[in-house]
């Protein structure tokens, strides 16, 4: 039964995500060599795949390991795979972290979580809207031209400005989906804590989509072998998990290397690396990691790896480019912003202290309420704004 | 304690979802109304659910673009945006509007104009320049005036506000290098843009404000009036003249002269710091000779369009057909036509004592949207070449319109139907198709 539901669901997943991939790598090879290709309709991706496919594969191996019971209502089954906040785009939430929730949500079905769930959803709100557009707008117009037309300084712009809207971007979406599901009364669990302040790779992937993390140490990695294997098979298994998880993320080869490139770092820093750089102090760690990462990123964002490779040329050897640095007062204010809140932030006690009320609390007093509701009431207005205020671009007068 | 507090929490969940569904509420109760923005934007329409459009994946984008663009209190948030952009990073949320040293403002269009970027060539300017000579030229021998109007533009007009992000090294622009040619060939050209940048010097009252595309109404008033007494010596003709002996001086905007803050929706609009001059205009003369103006121009024009007094020196016939795409009559009295392209060209200009051609350094340079090439096509008979079968086509469905809402005209086609023993229609389609190729010296 596990194995036709694994199968089933794991089928499903690679024929919609990967038969394209699959299909157009086979032909390029059969083309080379002289041999007819294969015919084939190119499938329609469904959306959210990827992440209610782990959710579905979690609920059967949960039963199977009896971590948890089954449910016993078809309907609580479908609220489960399909409760909307975290549909999409996750977090994933393995069955035996909600399974209880389903059924009965009294624990977390209070005023506070409420109004606790409601700023969450208006910080992930803002975190999108506010922070992640603005850099993904500069990355988009920096797009507009070729890597081979970029300066050196405009293609580490682009770089940084991605590596912060993907942070903004995807924590704004899981804050929305959390606080949206702590106002149903749902404990959803946390998929971003501050990675861009990690000292590691091996640190930043426990703070990093710390749900699929999970997902992979517990339904891959672990019964690939994990610790307890050899050494040379452990980093073996920690790299091919790794690959998995670039692939899961887009059928590209840019994402395999992604997953790679991530993996490599993992094995390194276990070998020998991690330990230089527990003795080097915070910032300069810190530092490596975010280095180490937004490199990565390029690979990830940029589809071809023939791209991605001269992008980064464009980046590591020094070129005026026929597209020189440019950047507007609004990409550099909500670029500083946003370094701010992805990095400084750790450093800072009051703001620590500050997110831990939102994050980390289960009540608040009613004075905090007051200072959260102003917030969120003059973020939920600047978001909507911002909204607004995209579409209306007019012209002065009516042109022809 | 712990019950009130918890009713205070409720109360401030409670207040926090109506501030979510007020916009709906409002909305549908028709609460608060607010201003509406201005500038001129497509409305996005409401296409309503259909399963094409489901099918298609046009429903939803199509429905959340209508209902973003419709929600209620949306152009009080979208002015909030605007003020707050316009704080933080000095920027317009205009199309193509760029804000200057001290909040001078600019289409960016005449800053490129100016600094040459924009520039075409100097194959297509020269072409253009000659074009324009033959016109002016076969004109005057018809005893008509081709006015040739470089309307000024605020970028040559205030050069030392245009902000440093802007600012590049200059380069030979549409207007210099056409002013060399039209020198080379003879072409007359009436430069206001040279003017005003003179004018500049001596003038008390503000030709530009900080906040406007256009000329102000002084300056407009000033052209106006150096434009008809140009025309007195072309036509040896007594014209009207525009007299003003007084003006208004205030710091509040009137008609166009701060068209680009208006746009722009802030919640605190800009303030002149200088005073306008709103000219007490007058009109001299009686019964004087009124020339039959065609004019060809851009928004500028309808400074002069709409100034009363320049009107009235017109005469009722004149047109303005803005953009070359618009028909504006001088004297509206139930003229059917508002399209360009429904038009008779020809007879439009050969009816014509002045045909003036206004451009300035932002817009498309001196083809005056095709007018220039059409025109030149025309009277040397060959436009009947360029015509497309869809211009052809609407032309002719204009004819046929005319020809069943005019009960002689149809009549006289029925009986020449008849006569050719032949269905009205096909007499109809031929009579409308000779009309048109008429029009095109079309053979």
């Amino acid at each position: 039964m596990l194995l036709l539901s694994v199968t089933v669901n794991l089928g499903l997943l690679v024929y919609f995500k990967y038969s394209n991939f699959f299909v157009e790598n086979i032909n390029a090879v059969l083309s080379s060599v002289g041999v007819g290709e294969i015919p084939w309709v190119k499938l329609v991706l469904p959306i959210g795949i990827s992440f209610y496919t782990f959710e579905t594969l979690t609920y059967v191996v949960d039963v199977y390991r009896r971590v948890h019971k089954p449910l016993k209502n078809f309907w609580d089954y479908q609220l489960y795979i399909i409760l909307f906040p975290k549909l999409i785009a996750g977090p994933i939430i393995r069955y035996h972290e909600i399974s209880d929730q389903i059924t009965n949500r009294d624990k977390y079905d209070t005023i506070d979580d409420k109004l606790l769930g409601f700023y969450r959803f208006i910080i992930g709100l803002a975190k999108k809207v506010l922070l992640a557009n603005v850099m993904g707008q500069y990355v988009a117009d920096i797009d507009y031209f070729k890597a081979e037309q970029l300066s050196s300084g405009l293609a580490w712009a682009g770089a940084l400005a991605y590596t912060l809207q993907i942070y903004f971007d995807f924590s704004g979406y899981s804050d929305m989906a959390i606080g949206i599901g702590r106002m149903l009364g749902f404990k959803f669990p946390e998929n971003f804590n501050n990675p861009y302040t990690s000292s590691s790779i091996t640190e930043f992937w426990r703070r990093w989509h710390i749900t699929l993390g999970s997902w992979m140490r517990n339904y891959l990695y672990i019964p690939l072998g994990g610790n307890k294997v050899s050494a040379g098979r452990m980093y073996f298994n920690l790299w091919l998990v790794f690959l998995a998880s670039g692939l899961w993320h887009g059928a590209s080869w840019s994402f395999i290397v992604w997953g790679a490139y991530h993996g490599t770092f993992l094995v390194i820093e276990r070998l020998f690396l991690g330990k230089w750089l527990e003795k080097l102090p915070g910032v300069v760690s810190n530092l490596y990691c975010f280095f180490i990462v937004l490199i990565g990123w390029v690979f990830f964002r940029i589809e071809t790896l023939s791209e991605a490779m001269t992008y980064l040329h464009r980046m590591f050897v020094w070129n005026a480019g026929v597209k020189d640095f440019y950047a507007s007062r609004e990409t550099i204010f909500i670029g500083v912003l946003c370094i701010f809140f992805a990095v400084i932030i750790r450093y800072n006690k009051v703001m620590r202290s500050v997110g831990h009320s939102i994050y980390d609390s289960a009540t608040l007093s009613f004075r905090k309420h007051l200072a959260w509701t102003s917030i969120g009431v003059v973020l939920f207005v600047l978001s909507i704004a911002s909204i607004a205020g995209s579409s209306f671009n007019p012209f002065i007068y009516f042109r022809f | 304690m712990k019950t009130r507090k918890r009713e205070y929490k409720r109360f401030l969940l409670i207040g926090l979802l109506a501030l979510l569904v007020f916009p709906l509420i409002n909305k549908s109760l028709n609460g608060i109304e607010v201003d509406p923005l201005k500038g001129a934007q497509k409305e996005a329409l409401d296409t309503g659910f259909t399963s094409e459009g489901w099918i298609g994946g046009l429903f939803q984008p199509k429905r959340e673009e209508f209902l973003g663009s419709t929600f209620s209190l949306r152009p009080s948030v979208i002015r909030m945006n605007n003020q707050l952009r316009f704080w933080l990073y000095k920027e317009a949320k205009i199309r193509n509007v760029v804000v200057g040293k001290e909040n001078y403002l600019y289409e960016s269009g005449y800053i490129s104009g100016y600094q040459g970027e924009t520039y075409i060539g100097d194959d297509l300017i020269k072409s253009r320049a000659y074009k324009l000579n033959y016109l002016q030229d076969t004109l005057a021998k018809l005893g008509k005036q081709l006015i040739v109007l470089l309307e000024p533009g605020k970028a040559s007009f205030y050069p030392e506000y245009i902000p440093d992000d802007f600012k590049k090294p200059l380069k030979k622009s549409n207007y210099s290098a056409f002013l060399g040619y039209a020198k080379e060939l003879g072409l007359e050209v009436t430069d206001f843009n040279k003017w005003f940048v003179q004018l500049k010097k001596t003038e008390k009252y503000p030709l530009y404000t900080k906040f406007g595309i256009h000329w102000t109404e002084y300056g407009a008033t000033l052209a106006a009036d150096s434009l008809m007494r140009y025309l007195e010596v072309k036509r040896n003709q007594d014209l009207h003249n525009i007299r003003f002996d007084q003006v208004v001086l205030t710091t509040e905007c009137r008609g166009t002269d701060c068209d680009i803050e208006t746009a722009m929706n802030l919640v605190y609009p800009l303030k002149l710091d200088k005073r306008n001059a709103y000219p007490i205009r007058k009109l001299t003369g009686e019964n004087l000779y009124r020339p039959n103006m065609l004019a060809i121009a851009d928004s500028y024009f309808w400074t002069l369009f709409n100034m009363q007094e320049f009107q009235k020196s017109m005469s009722d016939n004149s047109q303005f057909w803005y953009y070359n795409k618009e028909v504006n009559y001088f004297n509206w009295h139930g003229q059917e036509i508002h399209d360009v392209r429904m038009m008779n060209w020809k007879e439009t200009v050969l009816s014509s004592d002045v045909v003036l051609v206004g451009v300035t350094e932002c817009n498309d340079w001196v083809t005056s949207w095709g007018f220039i090439d059409d025109m030149y096509d025309i009277l040397n008979g060959v436009y009947g070449q360029r015509i497309t079968p869809e211009l052809r086509g609407m032309k002719i469905d204009w004819y046929l319109n005319k020809m069943r809402n005019q009960p002689e005209w149809l009549q006289a086609l029925q009986e020449k139907a008849k006569g050719m023993n032949q269905p009205l229609d096909s007499v109809m389609r031929w009579d409308a198709g000779y009309l048109v190729d008429q029009e095109f010296n079309i053979k």
